[in-house]
C-alpha cells in the first residue's frame, strides 16, 4: 500500500463517532511529507522538523505551541516520546511517531478528540509494528 | 457510533474521586457527593503474629465507622504512593466500599467517571480502565483529570488549578478541558504536614493529645467525672498517628487563619491566644501557631521550628527544595506557552480540602502578583462554599458527566473489548 492510500483510507475515513479529520498527512523524519490529503496546508521542513524535535522534548513546544503550516495547536498532556497532541479552538490535532515518520491528524469542530486519537494512534501503531 | 448512547439527563452516572484524605462517590446531576469517607483504610494480617508480610491475606476495614473501631494490631495504610494509586487492594476494597456498600449499586447499568490524578501513570490508568469493566461490568467508564474537573467546577475552561490536598498540592494549567503539558507541579506542602505540625506544636509544649481510645471518664469523688488514661497495648504506631492527625486536623481547620502580610513568628510572639478543647477536656491556648502555620505554604523555612516534621521530610529528601505554593504557581505558569499565560494568571482557582485557611485566597492573590511579571493582572478564584471548595474535583465530574455533549465521550465495554485497556489513553487524555 502506498502512504497515499493510508491517508485516503485509514486516516480520512468515517471516524468511530461518524465525523472525519479535517486534515491527515506522513511526514518523514527529514521534513519530507510522504503524503497528505489534498488541503493539507504547506508545512515548511522546518516546521517538521522542529515537532520531531519536540517529540522528545517538548519544553519548547510547550511554550510556542505546534506549528503546522502556520497554524498554531496549543500543545495539550501527551505521551512522552510517542504522542503530541495540540488544541486550537473547538478543533486539534494528534500527532505519533513511529520509527522514521510522523503520522499527523487535523480535526475540527464536532469532532471527539478521542475518534482523531484512535486512527492516527492505531495507524502509527501500525507503522510502528511493521518496522517503519 | 459504535458505543452506547445516553440520553443528556438520563445517564446515571456515577462520579467517583479517590482523594488522598477523603474518598468521594454520588451521581452525575447531584451537587454533592453522596458519600465521603476516608481514603485510609484499616489492614490487619490475616496469619499468626505478623509474620505474613509477602503474599499473605490481609483483612482491610473501609469507612468511617470502620476506623474509629480501634482493634488490636490493625495498622492504618492507604494506596497512595507519590500521589498516585499504588496499592490496588487497598483501592478496589476503597471502589468496594464506595459502590457496593454505600450506594448498592449495580454497577453493571452505570456509567462510571473516575477522577484521577493529573500526573497520573499509563499503567495506573489501564489498571483502572481494567477494573472498572472487568469487575465492575461498567457499560461505560471515563477518566478526567483532577484539575480540570476543578477548572470546570469553577466554570472557567483555562485556568491555574491550585489544589491543595491532603498529601500533596498539585498546580497544574488547564486550557479548554486539558492540561497543558509541562505544567503539572506538586509539592508535599500540603493538609498532611500542616496537621502533624500543629500536632508537633501542641505535644512540644507537654500537652499530649490524647485520641478517645486512649482515655476513659469514670465517676469519681462527688459523681463527677473524671478522666483515666487507658493505654490499650496492641494499638499501632499508624493507627494512632491517624487518630491524632485527625485531631490536630480539626484544631488547624478550626482556629488556622492565613496572616495578610509575611509572617515572622519571633516578632509576633505576643499576639493574643485562641482556646481549643481536646476530646479529653483539656484546653490549649493556640498563639503564633494559629499564624504560622498556615504560613508554611508560603514560606518552607519555617518548618525547621516544628522539628520532628522537619527532620522526617528531610530524612525523605528534598527538604532544601521545596518552596512556596506562590514559587510553585508562578513557576508553573512560566512554563506554559506565552499566549495562555494572561489567561492563566487571571484565572486561578484555588481549590481542595486545605484552600479552606480564613484569607488563603487574598494571601495567594498577593504573592503571586509580586512574582508575576509587571502587565500580568492577577487573579485567584476560590469559592466561599467550603463543600464546594471540598469536594471541587467531584463536583467538575458530576458536571461533566451529565454534559450532552460529552455522552459522545465515554469509553464503552464494547470499545474496551475490541481495542483493550490501552484505549484509554486515547479516548481521555
Amino acid at each position: 500500500m502506498s502512504w497515499q492510500q493510508f491517508v485516503d483510507d485509514q486516516l480520512m475515513c468515517t471516524l468511530p463517532g461518524g465525523g472525519q479529520l479535517k486534515h491527515a498527512a506522513i511526514w518523514g523524519h527529514d521534513g519530507g511529507v510522504w503524503a497528505c490529503d489534498a488541503a493539507f496546508p504547506t508545512v515548511s521542513p522546518e516546521e517538521v522538523s522542529a515537532l520531531v524535535e519536540g517529540f522528545n522534548d517538548t519544553s519548547k513546544l510547550a511554550q510556542s505551541g505546534i506549528r503546522i503550516g502556520g497554524e498554531k495547536y496549543m500543545l495539550v498532556a501527551g505521551e512522552p516520546g510517542e504522542v503530541l497532541r495540540g488544541k486550537k479552538g473547538a478543533g486539534g490535532c494528534t500527532l505519533k511517531k513511529t520509527q522514521t515518520a510522523v503520522v499527523v491528524g487535523i480535526y475540527g469542530e464536532g469532532v471527539p478528540h478521542g475518534d482523531c486519537n484512535i486512527v492516527v494512534e492505531g495507524l502509527a501503531d501500525y507503522i510502528v509494528e511493521v518496522g517503519m | 457510533m459504535s458505543g452506547p448512547v445516553y440520553g443528556g439527563d438520563e445517564v446515571n452516572a456515577v462520579v467517583l474521586d479517590v482523594g488522598t484524605y477523603h474518598t468521594k462517590a454520588g451521581y452525575a446531576g447531584e451537587d454533592t457527593p453522596k458519600f465521603v469517607f476516608p481514603s485510609a483504610v484499616g489492614s490487619l494480617s490475616g496469619g499468626a503474629n505478623g509474620m505474613d508480610i509477602d503474599g499473605a491475606k490481609r483483612t482491610l476495614y473501609v469507612g468511617t465507622h470502620a476506623l474509629t473501631h480501634r482493634r488490636d494490631k490493625m495498622e492504618i495504610i492507604t494506596p497512595f504512593k507519590d500521589g498516585r494509586l499504588d496499592d490496588w487492594e487497598v483501592a478496589e476494597g476503597l471502589l468496594d466500599h464506595a459502590l457496593k456498600q454505600q450506594m448498592r449499586l449495580a454497577t453493571e447499568s452505570h456509567p462510571i467517571m473516575l477522577a484521577e490524578p493529573s500526573f497520573n501513570s499509563k499503567a495506573a490508568r489501564e489498571k483502572a480502565a481494567e477494573l472498572l469493566f472487568e469487575k465492575y461490568q461498567s457499560p461505560a467508564v471515563f477518566m478526567a483529570k483532577n484539575a480540570v474537573l476543578s477548572s470546570f467546577a469553577s466554570g472557567r475552561p483555562t485556568s491555574l488549578v491550585v489544589d491543595a490536598g491532603h498529601e500533596r498540592t498539585v498546580v497544574s494549567a488547564v486550557h479548554d478541558g486539558f492540561v497543558l503539558q509541562k505544567s503539572v507541579a506538586s509539592t508535599p506542602l500540603a493538609g498532611q504536614l500542616l496537621s502533624q505540625c500543629m500536632a508537633a506544636a501542641v505535644e512540644s509544649r507537654g500537652t499530649p493529645i490524647r485520641p478517645r481510645f486512649e482515655f476513659t471518664r469514670r465517676e469519681g469523688h462527688g459523681g463527677k467525672l473524671e478522666v483515666v488514661s487507658v493505654a490499650p497495648p496492641a494499638t499501632t504506631a499508624s493507627y494512632r498517628a491517624w487518630c491524632v492527625e485527625a485531631i490536630a486536623g480539626d484544631i488547624k481547620d478550626t482556629i488556622c487563619r492565613v496572616s495578610d502580610n509575611a509572617f515572622d513568628p519571633q516578632e509576633n510572639a505576643n499576639i493574643p491566644t485562641v482556646m481549643y478543647e481536646l476530646p479529653d477536656g483539656q484546653e490549649i491556648a493556640i498563639g503564633t501557631d494559629r499564624f504560622a502555620i498556615p504560613e508554611i505554604l508560603f514560606n518552607p523555612a519555617l518548618l525547621e521550628g516544628y522539628a520532628p516534621v522537619a527532620a522526617r521530610l528531610k530524612a525523605a529528601g528534598g527538604f532544601e527544595s521545596l518552596q512556596g505554593i506562590h514559587h510553585l504557581a508562578n513557576d508553573c505558569i512560566s512554563q506554559c506557552d506565552v499566549d495562555v499565560r494572561k489567561d492563566l494568571y487571571g484565572g486561578l482557582v484555588l481549590t481542595g480540602g486545605t484552600a479552606g485557611f480564613a484569607a488563603l485566597r487574598d494571601r495567594l492573590e498577593k504573592e503571586v502578583s509580586e512574582l508575576a511579571p509587571q502587565m500580568a493582572k492577577v487573579k485567584v478564584v476560590c469559592s466561599a462554599n467550603a463543600v464546594e471548595r471540598r469536594y471541587g474535583v467531584w463536583i467538575g465530574g458530576s458536571i461533566l458527566a451529565s454534559l450532552g455533549t460529552f455522552q459522545q465521550m465515554w469509553m464503552s465495554k464494547a470499545e474496551y473489548r475490541e481495542y483493550g485497556a490501552g484505549l484509554i489513553h486515547k479516548k481521555a487524555p
